[in-house]
């Protein structure tokens, strides 16, 4: 069955790879069990999402999407701008992982 | 160079979004993981095509499908979508349906999985509406003149998927057999099968 399925579902005609890198797939993810979870209505993530592929055209459409998700969360207020900015510092100054 | 530096940066942001939701348990990794696996393996034009097979050799299911799509794949039970309403359009031998997203990027994830790339790009998503005929010609089809194109933009709460017409010569193929010759993008109304 899991066969059959892989067959179908990625012939050549729609090979193209899903996720360019992994933390698109991530970032992706967080937003649907997010709002899965109801930390946030779909609807208002759509919204901005809307807003930033309009706000920002040149950019890649999963950078659109990592603002867009940004912003919902700020507005719910489950995360802070400066809990995001300090957790980039942080995690940009720890060794690599892998 | 910049770019390197960009992605970069765009990587770390949203892996610091995932260690603050993770840490302050919004969310787990392993839910995390699950969606991934969702999106890339089991959801997928597959389900689609599922249904498009069905419409073909079950004329009362088709009916169903094209009155009232979103209450007719109920019976499937598909995951993995935020699909509101659904609305299928049959393509025929006079009227040939193409859907497009002119706001963003909606689109029935429970049915095809994940949109391709070029129906986010900003070009498919103005020209698909204004110059439709050439669009599909630069896609790699072309439709004879006497055939009228509709265009279906998703940007309401509405989500729309393309009946295709059942390609000639298949009389005798199995439901299976109908349901592999099915793409994606015959589904979105660039191509036909």
């Amino acid at each position: 069955m899991a066969d059959r399925t892989e067959a179908v579902g990625a012939p050549s005609a729609n090979g193209e790879l899903v996720f360019e890198e992994p933390w698109q797939g991530r970032v992706l993810s967080m937003a649907v069990c997010l709002s899965d979870c109801g930390a946030f209505a779909w609807d208002d993530f759509r919204a901005r999402l809307i807003g930033a592929v309009d706000a920002r055209p040149d950019e890649p459409y999963y950078v659109q999407f990592l603002a867009a998700l940004e912003e919902t969360l700020l507005q719910t207020g489950l995360i802070e701008q400066a809990d995001i900015a300090d957790r980039v510092q942080t995690l940009a100054q720890a060794p690599h992982e892998h | 160079m910049t770019d390197q530096l960009d992605t970069q940066q765009v990587r770390l942001r949203a892996q610091a979004l995932e260690s603050l939701l993770v840490e302050r348990e919004l969310l787990k990794e392993s839910d995390i993981d699950e969606v991934i696996e969702r999106f890339e393996r089991r959801v997928g034009p597959m389900n689609g095509a599922r249904v498009v097979a069905r419409a073909w050799t079950d004329s009362e299911f088709k009916h169903r499908l094209l009155e009232d799509a979103t209450e007719t794949i109920r019976e499937f039970d598909f995951q993995g979508g935020q699909i509101e309403k659904l609305v299928v359009v049959e393509n025929t031998d006079s009227d040939h349906n193409l859907v497009v997203c002119t706001l963003c990027s909606c689109y029935p994830w429970a049915l095809l999985g994940l949109p391709p790339r070029w129906y986010k790009d900003p070009a498919y998503r103005s020209r698909a509406v204004r110059e439709p005929r050439r669009v599909l010609s630069e896609m790699g089809l072309d439709l004879p003149e006497s055939r009228r194109i509709r265009v279906w933009d998703s940007s309401a709460e509405i989500r729309y998927m393309v009946l295709p017409r059942r390609p000639d010569g298949a009389e005798e193929a199995s439901l299976e057999e109908l349901t592999g010759l099915v793409t994606r993008d015959a589904m979105i109304g660039v191509a036909e099968l």
